[in-house]
């Protein structure tokens, strides 16, 4: 089988394109639909000068009345063709005159056509998540043609509206004042389910706790119990019944060995990978100095979304308290390392295994015999039986050794949260662009760890006791990486490229150049995301939330979890 | 219920220090082990900061000892009373035969396989506030300093069993 290597978050896209958009999560919210194609145009390369951009720009926004309608179609294609860096920095020259072409397409009857809605969306995002909810939040309160704010909120992707508008001292009145000026009846059809979802939205700002909060049904928790079976499993179980066969049962035999052979591959490419971190050069991480301040900056990124939902009272991650340390300095711990790999972390070396000998159908007996491979590859004692004497020795790896490596694996992984500390691995890149790229890695995450030490520990416990390691990871890291994404996403690509005091904080403060392909792509994520989308689709965000930052883990599974 | 015995420290910071110096037989909790007692106690003024752990808000501070090989993590109550000291890979002093020899039969042995230090039975002696983490054949990866406590509450006030987070 194939080895698939660790991957990093950081990912180049090829010079003189815009990034592709990260598209991981399918919309979860009917509004994202409308900015769905914000970035489609991606692909188109760039061969007009910045001048001729900015002459035709100039052009554009003042046009009115009748020269507006034929312009709208080639407008939106033309700026969606623009990379993010174009669009913001052309933009930033030309904001003043952008309010009154708004007005004036609104005006001209126009907001029914997709296009002007579109070009309104591409002008309106590019520029920072402070200045767009000022922005929102004069146009909702303000503007004597509120449905030109509507435009703009379903221009944005949810959770970037959903950031601004929390984070603003009048995000929560405006949203009541735009929905009281331009009441349901009279807005265009293609708003309304921004105008409902502002209104959903002022609910849970007006109470955090119990908005969308909504008990389990016997419909839901099957529902979820479905999606909890790996797709594996299912497609298993499924092609069994069509052939008419028994369903498929945990094979024993010869997994000890399967598994010590997959675990020992992981091992080795995991090793030959953060070897060579291993030996780069220290970052600084003194108190308050960059690295804090990445995390400061992750914490504020998380909280924008999920503040007022309970993540807000973990304190910030500081070198000065060690809750932020360097995991390169830590001792290393074998046995955990080993038994991530084969509980949370298998990769196809390890899960492939536990696919063939179909794990999943009696987790107590599989963990049995993965406890017995855990124990055996760490270190932590020896094997006994001569087949399982057999299986370790055919790794040709002497305990002392493999106890080294997995040392060195441990140091050197890239984040590790636990008991509400977050260590991370601190190293340069080869280069000052390579290290550009880290720092944007180290921001993502800090994210994923930060969120982990918002948890509540009702949360955790409850999927601590849930017996397959499937259904804990899906709590415990799909949840995260679900949460992490929408962060992400809502600050790439637009707050990255138009806040330029942000990108330094996290490029350090000497550095605020725009490099996309040092932001690189979405945070690099759990198979369980899938899950927790679904789950997500299943029960909505305000459940997941209740769970994860509050302890309500009833409305997560009711009856039917733990088992 | 064990009592301590009469030619060792009984709590306090000295018995702290003993600890620190990798003599657990002599660590017995006792109340008033704040950050100020404890810095003048280490010959160093600790500045613990914020941190949320296991669900309570809680005062930390990572500190570097003589003698033990990695740096220690402490933990306070809001109201300053000492709740948790974290040793990694700790010296001992004189062996871990002598030292456990002179500690007993722990209350509880809790079976590795989860919590921070995941490959490590956690040997518990709830009276005086001392766990060691046994891993076998990976030694003794860990031991805790925190106030005496019933078995009910230590996964509570400790975090023993909360899991590990990992990036992918």
């Amino acid at each position: 089988m194939a080895l698939r290597a660790y991957r990093e978050p950081v990912v180049a896209p090829t010079p003189g394109r815009a990034p592709t958009k990260p598209t991981l999560t399918r919309p979860a919210h009917a509004i994202d639909r409308f900015a769905a194609g914000n970035s489609a145009a991606a692909m188109v390369i760039q061969r007009e000068s910045r001048a001729d951009a900015r002459t035709w720009l100039k052009g554009l926004l003042a046009k009115r009345g009748a020269a507006l309608g034929g312009a709208m179609a080639p407008a939106a294609r033309k700026l969606a063709g623009w990379s993010t860096d174009r669009l913001t920095v052309l933009l930033a020259g030309v904001r003043g005159s952008v309010d009154a072409f708004e007005v004036a397409i609104s005006g001209a009857g126009l907001l029914i056509d997709a296009d002007a809605r579109k070009v309104i969306g591409l002008l309106e995002s590019a520029q920072s998540n402070a200045a767009l909810g000022t922005r929102l939040v004069d146009q909702f309160q303000n503007s004597p043609q509120p449905m030109v704010g509507l435009t703009i909120a379903a221009e944005l992707p949810e959770v970037r509206l959903r950031a601004v508008l929390q984070t603003n001292a009048d995000g929560a009145k405006a949203v009541i004042a735009v929905r009281t000026r331009q009441p349901i009846g009279g807005v265009i059809a293609p708003l309304r389910a921004v105008h409902d979802y502002l209104g959903t939205l002022s609910g849970e700002l007006a109470d955090p706790n119990k908005a969308g909060v909504t008990g389990t049904t016997p419909t839901r928790e099957t529902n979820i119990e479905s999606i909890l079976t790996p797709p594996a499993v299912a497609n298993a179980r499924a092609a069994a019944a069509a052939a008419g066969l028994p369903p498929p049962a945990f094979i024993p035999a010869r997994y000890y060995e399967d598994l010590m052979a997959g675990l020992h591959q992981q091992v080795v490419g995991n090793f030959a990978y953060f070897n060579k971190w291993n030996k780069r050069k220290p970052m600084d991480t003194k108190p308050g100095g960059h690295v804090e301040g990445i995390a400061t900056e992750a914490k504020a990124r998380v909280d924008a979304l999920f503040g007022n939902y309970g993540s807000k009272p973990a304190p910030a991650l500081t070198f000065a308290a060690g809750n932020l340390a360097d995991r390169t300095t830590i001792a290393g711990d074998p046995f955990d390392m080993v038994r991530y790999f084969v509980n949370e972390g298998a990769d196809t070396s390890v899960s492939s295994v536990q696919q063939a000998h179909n794990s999943f159908e009696d987790a107590a007996a599989a963990q049995v015999i993965e406890a017995r491979v855990i124990e055996h590859y760490s270190g932590r004692s020896a094997p006994v039986a001569a087949n399982e004497r057999t299986a370790l020795a055919a790794t040709g790896v002497a305990t002392a050794e493999r106890i080294r490596q997995l040392q060195i694996i441990d140091k050197m992984w890239p984040g590790v949260a636990q008991g509400g500390n977050v260590s991370l691995r601190t190293r340069e890149g080869g280069s000052a662009k390579e290290t550009r790229g880290i720092y944007w890695g180290l921001f993502k995450t800090m994210l994923h760890e930060y969120l982990h030490t918002t948890a509540n520990p009702i949360y955790t416990a409850w999927y601590e006791a849930l017996k397959d390691s499937h259904h804990k990871t899906t709590f415990q890291e799909g949840f995260t990486d679900l949460f992490t994404l929408k962060a992400w996403n809502s600050i790439y690509p637009n707050e990255i490229a138009a806040n330029r005091a942000f990108r330094q904080r996290i490029q350090g403060p000497a550095d605020g150049d725009l490099d996309m392909s040092a932001v690189g792509r979405a945070p690099s994520h759990y198979p369980e995301l899938a899950e927790a989308e679904k789950i997500e689709a299943e029960i909505g965000l305000a459940n997941m939330r209740a769970g994860y930052f509050r302890g309500v883990t009833a409305v997560l599974g009711g009856t039917k979890l733990p088992r | 219920m064990t009592t301590p015995p009469i030619n060792v420290p009984t709590g306090g910071a000295q018995s702290l220090l003993a600890a620190l110096g990798g003599r657990f037989d002599q660590w017995w909790f006792s109340d008033g082990l704040t950050p100020d007692a404890v810095s003048a106690a280490v010959g160093r003024q600790l500045a613990p900061g914020p941190v949320l752990h296991s669900g309570h808000q809680r005062l930390q501070a990572v500190v570097e000892f003589a003698g033990q090989p990695y740096p220690v993590r402490l933990r306070w109550e809001p109201d300053g009373e000492l709740a948790l000291v974290e040793l990694s890979q700790p010296d001992v002093d004189p062996s871990w035969d002598a030292v456990l020899a002179a500690l007993g039969e722990p209350d509880v042995i809790y079976p590795h396989g989860r919590g921070p230090v995941p490959g490590g039975d956690q040997r518990c002696y709830f009276d005086r506030g001392l766990t060691i983490f046994d891993s076998a054949g990976l030694g003794y990866q860990a031991v805790w300093l925190y106030p005496p406590m019933s078995a009910d509450d230590y996964p509570g006030r400790t975090g023993a069993f909360d899991p590990i987070n990992r990036a992918r």
